[in-house]
Protein backbone atom coordinates (compact mmCIF):
# COMPACT_ATOMS: atom_id res chain seq x y z
CA UNK A 1 0.00 0.00 0.00
CA UNK A 2 2.77 2.44 0.84
CA UNK A 3 4.64 1.89 -2.10
CA UNK A 4 2.01 2.54 -4.08
CA UNK A 5 1.22 5.65 -2.63
CA UNK A 6 5.07 6.45 -3.49
CA UNK A 7 4.67 5.18 -6.91
CA UNK A 8 1.47 7.52 -7.53
CA UNK A 9 3.76 10.60 -6.42
CA UNK A 10 6.24 9.40 -8.56
CA UNK A 11 3.81 9.25 -11.74
CA UNK A 12 2.46 12.97 -10.64
CA UNK A 13 5.93 14.27 -10.75
CA UNK A 14 6.71 12.92 -14.62
CA UNK A 15 2.93 13.61 -15.42
CA UNK A 16 3.32 17.20 -14.27
CA UNK A 17 6.66 17.95 -16.16
CA UNK A 18 6.09 16.31 -19.33
CA UNK A 19 2.59 17.57 -19.51
CA UNK A 20 3.96 21.06 -18.59
CA UNK A 21 6.57 20.58 -21.16
CA UNK A 22 4.15 19.60 -23.88
CA UNK A 23 1.90 22.34 -23.09
CA UNK A 24 4.59 25.31 -23.29
CA UNK A 25 5.74 23.50 -26.71
CA UNK A 26 2.26 23.61 -28.17
CA UNK A 27 1.90 27.28 -27.16
CA UNK A 28 4.85 27.91 -28.76
CA UNK A 29 4.65 26.42 -32.21
CA UNK A 30 0.57 28.01 -31.98
CA UNK A 31 2.49 31.16 -32.22
CA UNK A 32 0.34 32.83 -29.10
CA UNK B 1 -2.32 9.87 7.34
CA UNK B 2 -0.33 10.84 9.38
CA UNK B 3 2.41 8.46 8.49
CA UNK B 4 1.81 8.78 4.70
CA UNK B 5 2.86 12.83 5.58
CA UNK B 6 5.99 11.80 6.98
CA UNK B 7 7.34 8.94 4.60
CA UNK B 8 6.89 11.28 1.91
CA UNK B 9 7.71 14.89 3.55
CA UNK B 10 10.22 16.00 0.83
CA UNK B 11 8.18 15.00 -2.07
CA UNK B 12 4.92 16.53 -0.82
CA UNK B 13 6.44 19.70 -0.03
CA UNK B 14 8.42 20.73 -2.82
CA UNK B 15 5.41 19.76 -5.51
CA UNK B 16 3.50 22.11 -2.99
CA UNK B 17 6.37 24.56 -3.25
CA UNK B 18 6.54 24.22 -7.04
CA UNK B 19 2.81 24.89 -6.96
CA UNK B 20 3.23 27.92 -5.08
CA UNK B 21 5.82 29.55 -6.44
CA UNK B 22 4.74 28.89 -10.24
CA UNK B 23 1.13 30.51 -9.86
CA UNK B 24 3.38 33.50 -7.96
CA UNK B 25 5.41 34.01 -11.18
CA UNK B 26 2.18 33.44 -13.36
CA UNK B 27 1.10 36.60 -10.95
CA UNK B 28 4.02 38.87 -11.12
CA UNK B 29 4.32 37.34 -14.88
CA UNK B 30 1.22 39.16 -16.12
CA UNK B 31 1.79 42.17 -13.89
CA UNK B 32 4.82 42.24 -15.89
CA UNK B 33 3.26 41.85 -19.14
CA UNK B 34 0.46 44.29 -18.96
CA UNK B 35 2.91 46.93 -17.99
CA UNK B 36 5.22 46.75 -20.98
CA UNK B 37 2.04 46.54 -22.66
CA UNK B 38 0.68 49.52 -21.27
CA UNK B 39 4.27 51.16 -21.81
CA UNK B 40 4.14 50.08 -25.46
CA UNK B 41 0.88 51.20 -26.24
CA UNK B 42 -0.46 47.65 -26.44
CA UNK B 43 -3.29 46.39 -25.17
CA UNK B 44 -3.42 44.26 -21.49
CA UNK B 45 -5.04 40.87 -21.53
CA UNK B 46 -6.43 38.85 -18.37
CA UNK B 47 -4.56 36.63 -16.34
CA UNK B 48 -5.93 33.54 -18.08
CA UNK B 49 -4.61 34.76 -21.70
CA UNK B 50 -1.08 35.15 -20.05
CA UNK B 51 -0.90 31.68 -19.38
CA UNK B 52 -1.37 30.73 -23.11
CA UNK B 53 1.19 33.37 -24.13
CA UNK B 54 4.72 31.56 -24.96
CA UNK B 55 6.21 35.06 -22.85
CA UNK B 56 5.27 32.79 -19.53
CA UNK B 57 6.16 29.43 -21.51
CA UNK B 58 9.44 30.09 -22.19
CA UNK B 59 10.68 31.40 -18.72
CA UNK B 60 8.94 28.48 -16.70
CA UNK B 61 10.52 26.26 -19.99
CA UNK B 62 14.30 28.19 -19.13
CA UNK B 63 14.40 27.30 -15.76
CA UNK B 64 13.28 24.16 -15.98
CA UNK B 65 15.81 22.80 -18.87
CA UNK B 66 18.52 24.40 -16.80
CA UNK B 67 17.60 22.28 -13.40
CA UNK B 68 17.30 18.71 -15.60
CA UNK B 69 20.98 19.84 -17.24
CA UNK B 70 22.22 20.90 -13.40
CA UNK B 71 21.12 17.24 -12.09
CA UNK B 72 21.83 15.16 -14.93
CA UNK B 73 25.37 16.62 -14.89
CA UNK B 74 26.11 16.44 -10.87
CA UNK B 75 24.71 12.41 -11.41
CA UNK B 76 26.87 11.70 -14.52
CA UNK B 77 29.85 13.54 -13.55
CA UNK B 78 29.64 12.06 -9.65
CA UNK B 79 30.26 8.62 -11.06
CA UNK B 80 34.22 9.84 -12.17
CA UNK B 81 34.84 13.07 -10.71
CA UNK B 82 35.01 13.13 -6.88
CA UNK B 83 35.96 15.96 -4.25
CA UNK B 84 38.54 15.21 -0.98
CA UNK B 85 35.64 15.81 1.72
CA UNK B 86 32.81 16.33 0.23
CA UNK B 87 29.80 14.20 1.53
CA UNK B 88 28.28 14.86 -2.34
CA UNK B 89 31.42 12.88 -3.40
CA UNK B 90 31.93 9.09 -2.97
CA UNK B 91 35.55 7.78 -2.23
CA UNK B 92 38.21 8.96 -4.18
CA UNK B 93 39.18 4.65 -4.82
CA UNK B 94 35.87 4.43 -5.95
CA UNK B 95 35.61 6.54 -9.25
CA UNK B 96 34.05 4.16 -12.50
CA UNK B 97 31.19 2.31 -12.88
CA UNK B 98 31.74 -0.05 -9.57
CA UNK B 99 31.39 -3.39 -9.20
CA UNK B 100 28.79 -5.49 -10.13
CA UNK B 101 28.84 -6.86 -6.48
CA UNK B 102 28.85 -3.65 -4.88
CA UNK B 103 26.04 -2.20 -7.52
CA UNK B 104 23.84 -5.14 -6.62
CA UNK B 105 23.42 -6.66 -9.96
CA UNK B 106 23.51 -9.58 -11.81
CA UNK B 107 24.05 -12.84 -9.66
CA UNK B 108 24.06 -10.01 -6.49
CA UNK B 109 20.88 -8.66 -5.99
CA UNK B 110 18.77 -9.69 -2.90
CA UNK B 111 15.11 -11.29 -3.32
CA UNK B 112 13.93 -7.35 -2.70
CA UNK B 113 15.90 -6.09 -5.68
CA UNK B 114 13.91 -4.40 -8.37
CA UNK B 115 13.05 -7.42 -10.97
CA UNK B 116 15.45 -5.22 -13.92
CA UNK B 117 18.09 -5.29 -11.87
CA UNK B 118 18.30 -9.16 -11.73
CA UNK B 119 17.20 -10.07 -15.14
CA UNK B 120 20.38 -9.05 -16.95
CA UNK B 121 20.54 -7.97 -20.53
CA UNK B 122 19.41 -4.96 -22.04
CA UNK B 123 16.55 -4.28 -19.68
CA UNK B 124 19.72 -4.10 -16.96
CA UNK B 125 22.07 -2.39 -18.54
CA UNK B 126 18.98 0.93 -18.76
CA UNK B 127 17.73 0.43 -15.69
CA UNK B 128 21.34 1.19 -14.39
CA UNK B 129 21.18 4.12 -16.32
CA UNK B 130 17.55 5.04 -16.00
CA UNK B 131 18.15 7.90 -13.68
CA UNK B 132 20.60 10.04 -16.04
CA UNK B 133 18.51 8.91 -19.35
CA UNK B 134 15.29 10.58 -17.99
CA UNK B 135 17.07 13.24 -16.45
CA UNK B 136 18.62 13.91 -19.76
CA UNK B 137 15.70 13.30 -21.62
CA UNK B 138 13.57 15.68 -19.50
CA UNK B 139 16.76 18.51 -19.91
CA UNK B 140 16.33 18.26 -24.21
CA UNK B 141 12.65 18.36 -23.81
CA UNK B 142 12.82 21.36 -21.91
CA UNK B 143 15.53 22.79 -24.10
CA UNK B 144 13.35 22.26 -27.37
CA UNK B 145 10.46 23.57 -25.21
CA UNK B 146 12.59 26.62 -24.28
CA UNK B 147 13.52 27.10 -27.89
CA UNK B 148 10.14 26.67 -29.57
CA UNK B 149 8.41 29.42 -27.02
CA UNK B 150 11.13 31.72 -27.12
CA UNK B 151 10.80 31.13 -31.04
CA UNK B 152 7.27 32.59 -30.56
CA UNK B 153 7.95 35.38 -28.18
CA UNK B 154 11.05 36.80 -29.87
CA UNK B 155 8.86 36.78 -33.28
CA UNK B 156 5.74 38.64 -31.56
CA UNK B 157 8.96 41.48 -30.22
CA UNK B 158 10.07 41.42 -33.56
CA UNK B 159 7.06 41.89 -35.53
CA UNK B 160 5.94 44.84 -32.69
CA UNK B 161 9.07 46.91 -33.35
CA UNK B 162 8.86 46.31 -37.68
CA UNK B 163 11.06 44.09 -37.83
CA UNK B 164 11.47 40.67 -39.85
CA UNK B 165 10.28 36.85 -37.78
CA UNK B 166 13.19 34.43 -37.61
CA UNK B 167 13.08 30.72 -38.32
CA UNK B 168 13.58 28.10 -35.27
CA UNK B 169 17.44 27.28 -36.96
CA UNK B 170 18.22 31.19 -36.70
CA UNK B 171 16.44 31.53 -33.58
CA UNK B 172 18.50 28.96 -31.67
CA UNK B 173 21.64 30.85 -33.02
CA UNK B 174 20.30 34.05 -31.56
CA UNK B 175 21.78 36.21 -29.04
CA UNK B 176 18.46 36.06 -26.94
CA UNK B 177 18.02 32.17 -26.89
CA UNK B 178 21.90 31.89 -25.58
CA UNK B 179 21.47 35.06 -22.90
CA UNK B 180 18.10 33.05 -21.63
CA UNK B 181 20.17 29.77 -21.72
CA UNK B 182 23.75 30.72 -20.62
CA UNK B 183 22.46 33.15 -17.28
CA UNK B 184 20.36 29.53 -16.13
CA UNK B 185 23.31 27.23 -16.86
CA UNK B 186 26.32 29.42 -15.13
CA UNK B 187 24.04 29.92 -11.96
CA UNK B 188 23.19 25.52 -11.98
CA UNK B 189 27.17 25.44 -12.33
CA UNK B 190 28.03 27.67 -9.24
CA UNK B 191 25.58 26.45 -7.14
CA UNK B 192 26.97 22.69 -7.54
CA UNK B 193 30.19 23.67 -7.34
CA UNK B 194 29.83 25.78 -3.84
CA UNK B 195 27.65 22.58 -2.99
CA UNK B 196 31.18 20.08 -3.49
CA UNK B 197 33.18 22.29 -1.90
CA UNK B 198 31.42 24.42 0.40
CA UNK B 199 30.34 21.02 2.39
CA UNK B 200 33.94 20.29 2.96
CA UNK B 201 34.52 22.83 5.68
CA UNK B 202 30.93 23.56 6.62
CA UNK B 203 28.39 21.22 8.53
CA UNK B 204 24.44 20.91 8.96
CA UNK B 205 23.48 18.19 11.21
CA UNK B 206 21.01 16.09 10.86
CA UNK B 207 21.31 16.39 6.98
CA UNK B 208 22.02 14.00 4.91
CA UNK B 209 23.92 16.63 2.69
CA UNK B 210 26.11 17.35 5.24
CA UNK B 211 28.91 14.84 7.05
CA UNK B 212 28.57 14.27 10.38
CA UNK B 213 29.15 17.08 12.73
CA UNK B 214 32.68 15.84 14.00
CA UNK B 215 33.78 14.31 10.72
CA UNK B 216 37.26 15.01 10.11
CA UNK B 217 37.85 17.79 6.99
CA UNK B 218 39.69 15.31 4.58
CA UNK B 219 37.15 12.67 5.46
CA UNK B 220 35.17 11.63 1.91
CA UNK B 221 31.42 9.90 3.75
CA UNK B 222 28.67 9.91 2.17
CA UNK B 223 25.88 10.89 4.25
CA UNK B 224 25.91 12.31 7.71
Amino acid sequence: MREAVRRVIFVLYLAVVLGGLTYFTVIGMLHR
Amino acid sequence: MKRFLRDNGLGLAFGLLFLGTLVGQAVAGHADYNHRQVLGGGQTITFWHFLTTSDFAVDVAENWQSEYLQFFLYILATVWLVQRGSPESKQPGEIGRESDHKQRVGRYTTKDSPKWARVGGWRTAVFSRSLGLVMAGLFLFSWLAQSVAGLSAYNTEQLADLADPVSWSDYVASADFWNRTLQNWQSEFLAIGSMAVLSVYLRQRGSPESKPVGTAHGETEESG
